[in-house]
Protein backbone atom coordinates (compact mmCIF):
# COMPACT_ATOMS: atom_id res chain seq x y z
CA UNK A 1 0.00 0.00 0.00
CA UNK A 2 1.38 3.39 -0.93
CA UNK A 3 1.79 6.42 1.29
CA UNK A 4 0.10 9.72 0.46
CA UNK A 5 2.28 12.73 1.25
CA UNK A 6 1.00 16.29 0.96
CA UNK A 7 3.49 19.12 0.46
CA UNK A 8 2.08 22.29 1.92
CA UNK A 9 3.16 25.65 3.34
CA UNK A 10 0.36 28.15 3.70
CA UNK A 11 2.43 30.95 2.22
CA UNK A 12 3.04 31.10 -1.50
CA UNK A 13 6.43 31.11 -3.16
CA UNK A 14 8.33 29.19 -0.50
CA UNK A 15 9.01 26.22 -2.78
CA UNK A 16 6.16 23.70 -2.47
CA UNK A 17 6.14 22.87 -6.15
CA UNK A 18 9.93 22.72 -6.38
CA UNK A 19 9.98 20.45 -3.33
CA UNK A 20 7.25 18.21 -4.77
CA UNK A 21 9.12 17.90 -8.07
CA UNK A 22 12.45 17.16 -6.42
CA UNK A 23 11.20 14.81 -3.73
CA UNK A 24 9.11 12.93 -6.30
CA UNK A 25 11.98 12.64 -8.74
CA UNK A 26 14.34 11.66 -5.92
CA UNK A 27 12.06 8.85 -4.75
CA UNK A 28 11.78 7.61 -8.33
CA UNK A 29 15.59 7.65 -8.46
CA UNK A 30 15.52 5.41 -5.40
CA UNK A 31 13.44 2.97 -7.51
CA UNK A 32 10.13 3.82 -5.90
CA UNK A 33 6.96 4.02 -7.96
CA UNK A 34 5.75 7.59 -7.54
CA UNK A 35 2.85 9.70 -8.73
CA UNK A 36 2.76 13.47 -8.30
CA UNK A 37 -0.63 15.17 -8.13
CA UNK A 38 -0.94 18.89 -8.75
CA UNK A 39 -3.99 20.14 -6.85
CA UNK A 40 -3.43 23.80 -7.67
CA UNK A 41 -6.43 23.98 -10.00
CA UNK A 42 -6.37 27.14 -12.10
CA UNK A 43 -2.72 27.93 -11.35
CA UNK A 44 -0.92 24.79 -12.33
CA UNK A 45 2.86 24.79 -12.22
CA UNK A 46 4.12 21.34 -11.40
CA UNK A 47 3.90 20.24 -15.04
CA UNK A 48 6.10 23.20 -16.03
CA UNK A 49 8.68 22.48 -13.33
CA UNK A 50 8.73 18.82 -14.39
CA UNK A 51 9.02 19.83 -18.06
CA UNK A 52 5.91 17.84 -18.97
CA UNK A 53 3.53 20.65 -19.89
CA UNK A 54 3.41 19.73 -23.56
CA UNK A 55 2.18 16.22 -22.78
CA UNK A 56 -1.01 17.18 -20.96
CA UNK A 57 -4.16 15.82 -22.54
CA UNK A 58 -6.36 15.03 -19.55
CA UNK A 59 -6.12 16.46 -16.04
CA UNK A 60 -7.19 16.00 -12.43
CA UNK A 61 -10.65 17.49 -13.01
CA UNK A 62 -11.21 15.20 -16.01
CA UNK A 63 -10.44 12.23 -13.77
CA UNK A 64 -12.70 13.46 -10.96
CA UNK A 65 -15.54 14.21 -13.36
CA UNK A 66 -15.12 10.85 -15.05
CA UNK A 67 -14.21 12.22 -18.49
CA UNK A 68 -11.28 9.83 -18.64
CA UNK A 69 -9.70 6.95 -16.79
CA UNK A 70 -6.93 7.67 -14.27
CA UNK A 71 -4.41 5.83 -16.47
CA UNK A 72 -5.20 8.12 -19.40
CA UNK A 73 -4.48 11.25 -17.37
CA UNK A 74 -1.21 10.06 -15.83
CA UNK A 75 1.81 11.46 -17.66
CA UNK A 76 4.93 9.32 -17.58
CA UNK A 77 8.06 11.29 -16.76
CA UNK A 78 10.60 11.66 -19.56
CA UNK A 79 13.55 10.61 -17.39
CA UNK A 80 12.29 8.10 -14.84
CA UNK A 81 9.94 5.30 -15.89
CA UNK A 82 8.50 4.85 -12.39
CA UNK A 83 7.52 8.52 -12.06
CA UNK A 84 4.11 9.84 -13.11
CA UNK A 85 2.34 13.18 -12.99
CA UNK A 86 -1.36 13.88 -12.68
CA UNK A 87 -1.58 17.50 -13.82
CA UNK A 88 -4.09 20.03 -12.61
CA UNK A 89 -6.68 21.78 -14.77
CA UNK A 90 -5.90 25.32 -15.82
CA UNK A 91 -9.31 26.48 -17.00
CA UNK A 92 -11.19 25.57 -13.81
CA UNK A 93 -11.02 26.58 -10.17
CA UNK A 94 -10.62 24.87 -6.80
CA UNK A 95 -14.35 24.26 -6.41
CA UNK A 96 -14.23 21.74 -9.28
CA UNK A 97 -12.98 19.13 -6.82
CA UNK A 98 -14.31 18.10 -3.41
CA UNK A 99 -12.17 16.74 -0.54
CA UNK A 100 -14.18 13.49 -0.60
CA UNK A 101 -13.33 12.99 -4.27
CA UNK A 102 -9.62 13.57 -3.64
CA UNK A 103 -9.74 11.01 -0.87
CA UNK A 104 -11.28 8.46 -3.23
CA UNK A 105 -8.69 9.22 -5.89
CA UNK A 106 -5.84 8.67 -3.41
CA UNK A 107 -7.37 5.36 -2.33
CA UNK A 108 -7.52 4.27 -5.97
CA UNK A 109 -3.86 5.17 -6.54
CA UNK A 110 -2.52 3.64 -3.32
CA UNK A 111 -2.32 0.02 -4.49
CA UNK A 112 -0.47 1.06 -7.66
CA UNK A 113 2.19 3.34 -6.25
CA UNK A 114 4.71 3.44 -3.39
CA UNK A 115 4.32 7.18 -2.93
CA UNK A 116 1.59 9.60 -3.93
CA UNK A 117 2.85 13.15 -3.52
CA UNK A 118 0.34 15.96 -3.55
CA UNK A 119 1.37 19.50 -4.40
CA UNK A 120 -0.90 21.72 -2.30
CA UNK A 121 -1.84 25.23 -3.43
CA UNK A 122 -1.02 28.25 -1.24
CA UNK A 123 -3.70 29.32 1.18
CA UNK A 124 -5.98 27.56 3.63
CA UNK A 125 -9.18 27.44 1.60
CA UNK A 126 -10.78 24.77 -0.56
CA UNK A 127 -7.55 23.94 -2.39
CA UNK A 128 -5.85 23.12 0.91
CA UNK A 129 -8.83 21.07 2.08
CA UNK A 130 -8.72 19.07 -1.17
CA UNK A 131 -4.98 18.48 -0.96
CA UNK A 132 -4.88 17.24 2.62
CA UNK A 133 -8.09 15.18 2.48
CA UNK A 134 -6.48 11.93 1.39
CA UNK A 135 -3.01 12.45 2.87
CA UNK A 136 -1.36 10.14 5.39
CA UNK A 137 1.57 12.41 5.97
CA UNK A 138 2.54 16.06 5.44
CA UNK A 139 5.71 17.90 4.53
CA UNK A 140 5.51 21.52 5.62
CA UNK A 141 7.80 23.76 3.61
CA UNK A 142 8.92 27.10 4.98
CA UNK A 143 11.64 29.60 4.34
CA UNK A 144 13.52 31.23 7.25
CA UNK A 145 11.38 34.35 7.07
CA UNK A 146 9.04 35.48 9.80
CA UNK A 147 6.03 35.65 7.49
CA UNK A 148 6.59 32.15 6.07
CA UNK A 149 7.12 30.68 9.54
CA UNK A 150 3.94 32.38 10.77
CA UNK A 151 1.95 30.78 7.95
CA UNK A 152 3.64 27.42 8.47
CA UNK A 153 2.57 27.55 12.11
CA UNK A 154 -1.01 28.19 11.06
CA UNK A 155 -0.84 25.27 8.61
CA UNK A 156 0.59 22.90 11.22
CA UNK A 157 -2.34 23.82 13.47
CA UNK A 158 -4.77 23.00 10.66
CA UNK A 159 -2.98 19.73 9.91
CA UNK A 160 -3.30 18.77 13.58
CA UNK A 161 -6.99 19.58 13.38
CA UNK A 162 -7.17 17.22 10.38
CA UNK A 163 -5.45 14.58 12.53
CA UNK A 164 -2.53 14.21 10.16
CA UNK A 165 -0.56 11.18 11.31
CA UNK A 166 2.88 12.58 10.61
CA UNK A 167 4.05 16.12 9.88
CA UNK A 168 7.65 16.97 9.00
CA UNK A 169 9.33 20.27 8.33
CA UNK A 170 11.52 21.35 5.42
CA UNK A 171 13.42 24.60 5.79
CA UNK A 172 13.98 25.88 2.30
CA UNK A 173 16.25 28.51 0.81
CA UNK A 174 18.54 28.86 3.79
CA UNK A 175 21.53 31.19 3.32
CA UNK A 176 24.31 30.29 5.70
CA UNK A 177 26.18 33.54 5.08
CA UNK A 178 23.16 35.52 6.24
CA UNK A 179 22.53 33.22 9.19
CA UNK A 180 26.11 33.81 10.29
CA UNK A 181 25.77 37.58 10.17
CA UNK A 182 22.51 37.26 12.08
CA UNK A 183 20.38 38.59 9.23
CA UNK A 184 18.45 35.34 8.78
CA UNK A 185 16.79 32.88 11.11
CA UNK A 186 18.68 29.65 11.42
CA UNK A 187 16.98 26.28 10.94
CA UNK A 188 17.21 25.81 14.71
CA UNK A 189 15.27 29.02 15.27
CA UNK A 190 12.57 27.84 12.89
CA UNK A 191 12.31 24.42 14.51
CA UNK A 192 12.10 26.02 17.91
CA UNK A 193 9.05 28.03 16.91
CA UNK A 194 7.29 25.29 14.95
CA UNK A 195 8.23 22.40 17.24
CA UNK A 196 7.89 19.59 14.69
CA UNK A 197 10.37 17.09 13.29
CA UNK A 198 12.88 18.61 10.84
CA UNK A 199 13.30 16.34 7.82
CA UNK A 200 15.50 18.54 5.68
CA UNK A 201 17.30 21.81 5.13
CA UNK A 202 17.68 23.01 1.56
CA UNK A 203 20.19 25.81 0.93
CA UNK A 204 19.40 28.68 -1.41
CA UNK A 205 20.77 27.74 -4.81
CA UNK A 206 20.77 29.47 -8.19
CA UNK A 207 20.72 26.03 -9.72
CA UNK A 208 17.09 25.67 -8.63
CA UNK A 209 16.05 28.57 -10.85
CA UNK A 210 17.89 27.09 -13.80
CA UNK A 211 16.43 23.66 -13.11
CA UNK A 212 12.90 25.04 -12.81
CA UNK A 213 13.21 26.95 -16.07
CA UNK A 214 14.55 23.90 -17.87
CA UNK A 215 11.96 21.61 -16.36
CA UNK A 216 14.57 19.28 -14.93
CA UNK A 217 14.58 18.75 -11.15
CA UNK A 218 18.12 18.89 -9.76
CA UNK A 219 17.67 16.30 -7.01
CA UNK A 220 20.64 13.99 -6.65
CA UNK A 221 23.11 16.05 -8.67
CA UNK A 222 26.22 17.42 -7.04
CA UNK A 223 24.85 20.81 -5.99
CA UNK A 224 24.13 21.35 -2.31
CA UNK A 225 20.42 21.71 -2.99
CA UNK A 226 20.42 18.55 -5.09
CA UNK A 227 22.05 16.61 -2.26
CA UNK A 228 19.75 18.11 0.35
CA UNK A 229 16.69 16.98 -1.62
CA UNK A 230 18.15 13.51 -2.05
CA UNK A 231 18.71 13.30 1.69
CA UNK A 232 15.07 14.27 2.31
CA UNK A 233 14.00 11.43 0.00
CA UNK A 234 16.16 8.95 1.88
CA UNK A 235 14.74 10.12 5.21
CA UNK A 236 11.21 9.72 3.80
CA UNK A 237 11.85 6.06 3.01
CA UNK A 238 13.22 5.63 6.54
CA UNK A 239 16.99 5.85 6.14
CA UNK A 240 19.03 7.66 8.75
CA UNK A 241 21.01 10.36 6.97
CA UNK A 242 23.05 13.05 8.71
CA UNK A 243 22.30 16.67 7.81
CA UNK A 244 24.58 18.27 5.22
CA UNK A 245 27.33 20.56 6.34
CA UNK A 246 26.20 23.75 4.67
CA UNK A 247 29.18 25.67 6.00
CA UNK A 248 31.66 23.77 3.85
CA UNK A 249 33.57 26.26 1.77
CA UNK A 250 34.08 25.75 -1.91
CA UNK A 251 37.54 24.37 -2.56
CA UNK A 252 39.90 26.26 -4.86
CA UNK A 253 39.84 23.65 -7.63
CA UNK A 254 36.16 22.94 -7.41
CA UNK A 255 35.49 26.66 -7.62
CA UNK A 256 37.48 26.79 -10.86
CA UNK A 257 35.73 23.77 -12.32
CA UNK A 258 32.38 24.89 -11.00
CA UNK A 259 31.65 21.87 -8.83
CA UNK A 260 30.17 21.92 -5.35
CA UNK B 1 -50.87 -16.63 -56.05
CA UNK B 2 -47.54 -15.97 -54.53
CA UNK B 3 -47.62 -13.35 -51.79
CA UNK B 4 -44.22 -13.87 -50.25
CA UNK B 5 -42.47 -11.50 -52.67
CA UNK B 6 -43.87 -8.16 -53.79
CA UNK B 7 -42.38 -5.29 -55.71
CA UNK B 8 -43.85 -1.88 -55.07
CA UNK B 9 -42.85 1.14 -57.02
CA UNK B 10 -42.81 4.76 -55.87
CA UNK B 11 -41.14 7.94 -57.01
CA UNK B 12 -38.30 7.16 -54.60
CA UNK B 13 -37.51 3.89 -56.25
CA UNK B 14 -38.72 0.40 -55.56
CA UNK B 15 -39.70 -1.30 -52.36
CA UNK B 16 -39.22 -5.03 -52.09
CA UNK B 17 -41.69 -6.56 -49.66
CA UNK B 18 -40.52 -9.97 -48.46
CA UNK B 19 -42.26 -12.57 -46.37
CA UNK B 20 -40.89 -13.14 -42.92
CA UNK B 21 -41.80 -16.81 -42.69
CA UNK B 22 -40.42 -18.12 -45.96
CA UNK B 23 -37.05 -19.97 -46.09
CA UNK B 24 -34.40 -17.57 -47.30
CA UNK B 25 -33.21 -19.79 -50.15
CA UNK B 26 -36.74 -20.32 -51.38
CA UNK B 27 -37.33 -16.60 -51.11
CA UNK B 28 -34.22 -15.93 -53.15
CA UNK B 29 -35.41 -18.00 -56.05
CA UNK B 30 -38.82 -16.35 -55.83
CA UNK B 31 -37.23 -12.92 -55.94
CA UNK B 32 -35.21 -14.00 -58.92
CA UNK B 33 -38.31 -15.21 -60.73
CA UNK B 34 -40.29 -12.12 -59.83
CA UNK B 35 -37.68 -9.76 -61.23
CA UNK B 36 -37.09 -11.88 -64.31
CA UNK B 37 -40.81 -11.70 -65.03
CA UNK B 38 -41.09 -8.00 -64.54
CA UNK B 39 -37.74 -7.02 -66.07
CA UNK B 40 -39.40 -5.54 -69.11
CA UNK B 41 -41.85 -3.59 -67.08
CA UNK B 42 -39.17 -2.17 -64.77
CA UNK B 43 -37.01 -0.99 -67.64
CA UNK B 44 -33.46 0.25 -67.22
CA UNK B 45 -33.78 3.02 -64.66
CA UNK B 46 -31.33 3.92 -61.95
CA UNK B 47 -33.17 3.68 -58.73
CA UNK B 48 -33.15 3.30 -54.99
CA UNK B 49 -34.40 0.25 -53.14
CA UNK B 50 -35.84 -0.35 -49.73
CA UNK B 51 -36.69 -3.63 -48.06
CA UNK B 52 -39.82 -4.29 -46.09
CA UNK B 53 -41.44 -7.12 -44.22
CA UNK B 54 -38.30 -9.07 -43.38
CA UNK B 55 -35.03 -8.25 -41.64
CA UNK B 56 -32.10 -8.81 -43.95
CA UNK B 57 -28.41 -8.86 -43.13
CA UNK B 58 -26.05 -6.69 -45.14
CA UNK B 59 -24.92 -9.73 -47.12
CA UNK B 60 -28.45 -10.75 -47.87
CA UNK B 61 -29.23 -7.25 -49.04
CA UNK B 62 -26.24 -7.34 -51.32
CA UNK B 63 -27.35 -10.71 -52.63
CA UNK B 64 -30.75 -9.29 -53.41
CA UNK B 65 -29.20 -6.35 -55.23
CA UNK B 66 -27.04 -8.78 -57.16
CA UNK B 67 -30.08 -10.83 -58.16
CA UNK B 68 -31.83 -7.69 -59.33
CA UNK B 69 -28.92 -6.47 -61.40
CA UNK B 70 -28.45 -9.92 -62.95
CA UNK B 71 -32.04 -10.32 -63.96
CA UNK B 72 -33.13 -6.83 -64.89
CA UNK B 73 -31.74 -3.73 -66.48
CA UNK B 74 -32.20 -1.83 -63.24
CA UNK B 75 -29.25 -0.23 -61.53
CA UNK B 76 -29.67 -0.01 -57.79
CA UNK B 77 -27.72 3.01 -56.65
CA UNK B 78 -28.97 3.40 -53.16
CA UNK B 79 -30.47 1.38 -50.33
CA UNK B 80 -32.96 3.12 -48.11
CA UNK B 81 -32.56 1.68 -44.69
CA UNK B 82 -35.23 1.85 -42.03
CA UNK B 83 -33.39 0.08 -39.21
CA UNK B 84 -32.46 1.96 -36.06
CA UNK B 85 -28.84 0.97 -36.38
CA UNK B 86 -28.75 2.21 -39.93
CA UNK B 87 -30.35 5.48 -38.91
CA UNK B 88 -27.83 5.93 -36.11
CA UNK B 89 -24.91 5.32 -38.44
CA UNK B 90 -26.46 7.68 -40.89
CA UNK B 91 -26.89 10.37 -38.26
CA UNK B 92 -23.25 9.92 -37.29
CA UNK B 93 -22.09 10.28 -40.87
CA UNK B 94 -24.22 13.36 -41.27
CA UNK B 95 -22.87 14.80 -38.02
CA UNK B 96 -19.39 14.36 -39.44
CA UNK B 97 -20.47 16.09 -42.59
CA UNK B 98 -21.87 18.97 -40.58
CA UNK B 99 -18.53 19.29 -38.85
CA UNK B 100 -16.73 19.36 -42.15
CA UNK B 101 -19.03 22.05 -43.37
CA UNK B 102 -18.19 24.45 -40.59
CA UNK B 103 -14.71 25.03 -42.00
CA UNK B 104 -15.66 28.02 -44.04
CA UNK B 105 -17.23 30.17 -41.33
CA UNK B 106 -15.19 31.59 -38.52
CA UNK B 107 -15.48 33.41 -35.25
CA UNK B 108 -13.07 36.31 -34.94
CA UNK B 109 -11.57 37.23 -31.60
CA UNK B 110 -9.34 40.21 -30.91
CA UNK B 111 -7.12 40.16 -27.84
CA UNK B 112 -4.56 38.02 -26.09
CA UNK B 113 -5.58 34.73 -24.54
CA UNK B 114 -3.81 34.18 -21.26
CA UNK B 115 -3.20 31.08 -19.18
CA UNK B 116 -6.48 29.47 -18.14
CA UNK B 117 -8.53 31.16 -20.86
CA UNK B 118 -9.93 29.20 -23.72
CA UNK B 119 -11.96 29.93 -26.79
CA UNK B 120 -14.31 27.46 -28.40
CA UNK B 121 -16.15 27.66 -31.66
CA UNK B 122 -18.40 25.39 -33.68
CA UNK B 123 -17.09 27.15 -36.75
CA UNK B 124 -13.54 28.24 -37.51
CA UNK B 125 -11.56 30.51 -35.23
CA UNK B 126 -9.46 33.55 -36.04
CA UNK B 127 -7.50 35.15 -33.20
CA UNK B 128 -5.95 38.58 -33.59
CA UNK B 129 -3.48 38.37 -30.71
CA UNK B 130 -1.31 35.93 -28.82
CA UNK B 131 -2.30 32.62 -27.28
CA UNK B 132 -0.12 32.08 -24.20
CA UNK B 133 0.93 28.79 -22.59
CA UNK B 134 -1.97 27.37 -20.61
CA UNK B 135 -4.53 28.96 -22.94
CA UNK B 136 -6.39 26.91 -25.50
CA UNK B 137 -8.32 27.19 -28.74
CA UNK B 138 -10.90 24.59 -29.71
CA UNK B 139 -12.55 24.80 -33.07
CA UNK B 140 -14.56 22.38 -35.15
CA UNK B 141 -13.14 24.14 -38.18
CA UNK B 142 -9.82 25.77 -38.95
CA UNK B 143 -7.75 27.97 -36.65
CA UNK B 144 -5.83 31.02 -37.70
CA UNK B 145 -3.77 32.98 -35.17
CA UNK B 146 -2.32 36.34 -36.16
CA UNK B 147 0.13 36.40 -33.29
CA UNK B 148 2.11 33.86 -31.32
CA UNK B 149 0.56 30.50 -30.63
CA UNK B 150 2.28 29.34 -27.44
CA UNK B 151 -0.62 27.42 -25.92
CA UNK B 152 -2.68 24.61 -27.35
CA UNK B 153 -4.84 24.60 -30.46
CA UNK B 154 -7.35 21.96 -31.52
CA UNK B 155 -8.66 22.27 -35.05
CA UNK B 156 -11.30 19.93 -36.44
CA UNK B 157 -12.52 19.14 -32.93
CA UNK B 158 -15.55 17.43 -34.46
CA UNK B 159 -13.35 14.98 -36.34
CA UNK B 160 -12.68 16.78 -39.61
CA UNK B 161 -9.21 15.74 -40.71
CA UNK B 162 -9.01 18.41 -43.39
CA UNK B 163 -8.72 21.17 -40.82
CA UNK B 164 -5.54 23.13 -40.31
CA UNK B 165 -3.88 25.66 -38.00
CA UNK B 166 -2.10 28.69 -39.36
CA UNK B 167 -0.08 31.03 -37.11
CA UNK B 168 2.22 33.94 -37.70
CA UNK B 169 4.43 32.54 -34.92
CA UNK B 170 4.13 28.80 -34.42
CA UNK B 171 5.50 27.78 -31.01
CA UNK B 172 2.61 25.71 -29.63
CA UNK B 173 2.57 23.52 -26.55
CA UNK B 174 0.30 21.10 -28.36
CA UNK B 175 -1.57 20.97 -31.62
CA UNK B 176 -4.49 18.67 -32.24
CA UNK B 177 -6.18 18.09 -35.54
CA UNK B 178 -9.24 15.83 -35.39
CA UNK B 179 -8.11 12.95 -33.12
CA UNK B 180 -4.36 13.36 -33.65
CA UNK B 181 -2.21 15.11 -31.04
CA UNK B 182 1.29 16.48 -31.51
CA UNK B 183 3.33 18.01 -28.70
CA UNK B 184 6.20 20.45 -28.88
CA UNK B 185 9.73 19.05 -28.81
CA UNK B 186 11.33 18.97 -25.33
CA UNK B 187 14.28 20.97 -26.53
CA UNK B 188 13.52 24.08 -28.51
CA UNK B 189 15.35 24.61 -31.74
CA UNK B 190 16.90 28.06 -31.30
CA UNK B 191 17.66 28.39 -34.99
CA UNK B 192 13.98 28.19 -35.83
CA UNK B 193 12.96 31.45 -37.49
CA UNK B 194 9.72 33.26 -36.80
CA UNK B 195 7.62 32.70 -39.85
CA UNK B 196 4.02 32.07 -40.86
CA UNK B 197 3.50 28.35 -40.56
CA UNK B 198 0.73 25.86 -41.09
CA UNK B 199 -0.03 22.64 -39.25
CA UNK B 200 -2.04 20.03 -41.10
CA UNK B 201 -2.68 16.34 -41.06
CA UNK B 202 -0.81 14.05 -43.39
CA UNK B 203 -1.04 10.27 -43.06
CA UNK B 204 -2.18 10.33 -39.43
CA UNK B 205 0.53 12.68 -38.25
CA UNK B 206 0.66 16.43 -37.89
CA UNK B 207 3.03 18.25 -40.20
CA UNK B 208 4.20 21.81 -39.57
CA UNK B 209 5.68 23.68 -42.48
CA UNK B 210 6.07 27.23 -43.78
CA UNK B 211 2.98 28.42 -45.57
CA UNK B 212 3.87 28.19 -49.23
CA UNK B 213 1.68 28.90 -52.24
CA UNK B 214 1.60 25.19 -53.09
CA UNK B 215 0.25 24.34 -49.65
CA UNK B 216 -2.40 27.05 -49.79
CA UNK B 217 -3.63 25.79 -53.13
CA UNK B 218 -3.85 22.27 -51.73
CA UNK B 219 -6.08 23.24 -48.80
CA UNK B 220 -9.62 21.93 -48.71
CA UNK B 221 -12.39 24.15 -47.44
CA UNK B 222 -15.93 22.87 -47.14
CA UNK B 223 -18.76 25.25 -47.82
CA UNK B 224 -22.30 25.18 -46.64
CA UNK B 225 -24.90 26.30 -49.09
CA UNK B 226 -28.32 27.23 -47.97
CA UNK B 227 -31.06 25.35 -49.74
CA UNK B 228 -34.75 25.82 -49.43
CA UNK B 229 -36.85 23.00 -50.65
CA UNK B 230 -40.48 22.18 -50.54
CA UNK B 231 -41.52 19.77 -47.89
CA UNK B 232 -42.78 17.18 -50.28
CA UNK B 233 -39.26 16.64 -51.54
CA UNK B 234 -38.73 14.40 -48.52
CA UNK B 235 -40.89 11.39 -48.91
CA UNK B 236 -39.18 9.04 -46.50
CA UNK B 237 -38.91 10.80 -43.15
CA UNK B 238 -36.67 9.33 -40.49
CA UNK B 239 -34.94 6.93 -42.78
CA UNK B 240 -31.29 6.52 -43.38
CA UNK B 241 -29.96 5.43 -46.70
CA UNK B 242 -26.73 4.02 -47.97
CA UNK B 243 -25.29 4.17 -51.40
CA UNK B 244 -24.46 0.85 -53.02
CA UNK B 245 -21.20 0.10 -54.78
CA UNK B 246 -22.93 0.45 -58.08
CA UNK B 247 -24.43 3.70 -56.92
CA UNK B 248 -21.08 5.05 -55.85
CA UNK B 249 -19.63 4.23 -59.25
CA UNK B 250 -22.59 5.89 -60.77
CA UNK B 251 -22.40 8.99 -58.62
CA UNK B 252 -18.70 9.40 -59.08
CA UNK B 253 -19.15 9.03 -62.81
CA UNK B 254 -21.16 12.18 -62.66
CA UNK B 255 -18.47 13.43 -60.33
CA UNK B 256 -20.95 15.47 -58.43
CA UNK B 257 -22.30 14.41 -55.11
CA UNK B 258 -23.77 17.09 -53.00
CA UNK B 259 -24.44 16.00 -49.50
CA UNK B 260 -26.32 18.78 -47.87
CA UNK B 261 -27.50 19.05 -44.36
CA UNK B 262 -29.87 21.77 -43.42
CA UNK B 263 -32.70 22.82 -41.16
CA UNK B 264 -36.13 23.54 -42.40
CA UNK B 265 -39.01 24.27 -40.05
CA UNK B 266 -37.07 22.76 -37.17
CA UNK B 267 -36.40 19.54 -39.06
CA UNK B 268 -32.87 18.50 -39.89
CA UNK B 269 -32.61 17.13 -43.37
CA UNK B 270 -29.90 15.46 -45.34
CA UNK B 271 -29.99 15.43 -49.07
CA UNK B 272 -27.79 13.70 -51.58
CA UNK B 273 -28.07 15.12 -55.00
CA UNK B 274 -26.63 14.33 -58.36
CA UNK B 275 -27.46 16.03 -61.62
CA UNK B 276 -30.34 13.68 -62.19
CA UNK B 277 -31.29 12.07 -58.91
CA UNK B 278 -32.16 13.21 -55.50
CA UNK B 279 -32.27 11.22 -52.30
CA UNK B 280 -33.26 12.89 -49.15
CA UNK B 281 -34.00 11.99 -45.60
CA UNK B 282 -35.05 13.55 -42.36
CA UNK B 283 -32.39 13.14 -39.71
CA UNK B 284 -33.90 14.75 -36.64
CA UNK B 285 -37.19 16.28 -35.91
CA UNK B 286 -36.48 18.78 -33.17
Amino acid sequence: MGEVIVVTSGKGGVGKTTTTANVGTGLAKLDKKVVLIDTDIGLRNLDVVMGLENRIVYNLVDVIEGNCKIKQALIKDKRYPTLYLLPSAQTRDKSAVKPEEMKQLCEQLKPEFDYIIIDCPAGIEQGFENAVAGADRALVVTTPEVSAVRDADRIIGLLEAHEMKKTDLIVNRLRMDMVKTGDMMSSEDVVEILAINLIGIVPDDEGIIVATNNGEPLVGNDTKAGQAYMNICKRIIGEEVPFLDLNAKKGFFSRIFGRK
Amino acid sequence: MNGSVMIKGSKNGITLVLSETEEYDVLKSKVEKKFKDSAKFLGNAKTAISFEGRKLTEEQKEEMIKIISENTELEIVCVIDGSEEGNAKFAEAVEKKINEMTGANARIYKGNLRSGQSLESDAGLIVLGDVNPGAGLISKGNIIVLGSLRGTAWAGAGGNENCFVICSDMVPMQIRIADIIARSPDHKDKKDVRDIKIAYLEKESIVISPLSKEIISGLVLCYTSSVTLKRDTFPSPGRAFSITKKGLEYFTKFSIIYIRVFYNYGILYCKIETRKYLFASVIRNT
